[in-house]
């Protein structure tokens, strides 16, 4: 299983204060927190643990079936490597591992939640508005089943994941779409 | 506390943060703050320090991972009022 997560790093930095009082703490364990605290971008740092959680729990998701939750406590990051412009580590969610790799940027952080660790994917990420997204994917997706565009849908299930359908019938659900101030991404 | 009090905060509270304006209009007990509100996710973290203020409350890690629609919120509040 497979989730996706972008950062808008500009957005976040106006819609979220992450210094106000207990934000952290919240979100991060005291391991998180202190790498937070060390890190010579915290700006970054706390945006790029958070895109790992959020696409790690992603694909926690799809594998179990599971509603969303406000549960970023119980994802543990294990950051591996960081460089200036990728990332790479695990998030461990229970007893599951899930393997993640960010793209940093100025503008944005994306990050890939791999459970397979070999797991080939393809990401996509784009600015402006996320129907552009979703119409490139659905290109995709059409080539990857070979039928019509026209033929297929994007919907999104009761536990809010999206699935496409084909002809009223739930044929794909191996990718994650996501989005976030003038940034949306998908990865299959 | 009556219900209906606790609901008209919270929709004080949660306002700043709405993405889909209307469906903030039909704001109720069902309201879901992802699904109908679209708020971004890490704004949620600002809507559970907002209500720990608001209501002098300790919301736990718990009672957190399930507040996802209003009713929730009312819900959690109330218990956490009576523990105090």
């Amino acid at each position: 299983m497979i989730g996706n997560d972008v950062v808008d790093l500009a957005a976040a930095a106006k819609e979220s204060n992450w210094r106000r009082k207990g934000f952290l703490e919240k979100v991060f364990s005291t391991e998180e927190r202190s790498i937070i605290s060390s890190a010579i971008n915290q700006h970054q740092m706390v945006w790029l643990l958070w895109s790992m959680k959020e696409a790690a729990y992603k694909a926690h998701q799809r594998e179990f079936q599971l509603p969303r939750k406000l549960n970023w406590q119980s994802q543990h990051c294990f950051l591996k490597i960081l460089s200036e412009n990728e990332a790479s580590g695990k998030v461990k969610i229970g007893e599951t591992e899930y393997f993640t790799c960010s793209e940093i940027s100025e503008a944005f952080i994306h990050t890939s939640a791999v459970k397979q660790k070999n797991r080939v994917v393809k990401k996509g990420i784009f600015e402006g508005p996320s129907r552009k997204t979703k119409e490139r994917l659905l290109q995709e997706i059409s080539f990857i089943l070979s039928c019509d565009k026209a033929d297929i849908n994007l919907e999104k299930d009761v536990l809010g994941m999206p699935f496409f359908s084909y002809k009223n019938q739930r044929i794909f659900d191996q990718f994650s779409l996501s989005g976030h101030g003038k940034y949306s991404a998908y990865l299959l | 506390m009556e219900t209906n009090k606790i609901i008209e905060r919270l929709k004080t509270i949660v306002k700043p943060y709405v993405q889909n304006e209307q469906a903030f209009q039909d704001f109720g007990q069902d309201t879901d703050f992802i699904k109908d509100l679209e708020i971004n996710s890490a704004n949620l973290v600002d809507i559970v320090l907002d209500v720990e203020d608001e209501f002098d409350i300790a919301i736990d890690n718990d009672s957190m991972d399930n507040m996802m629609t209003v009713q929730d919120a009312v819900q959690i509040i109330k218990a956490k009022k009576q523990e105090a």
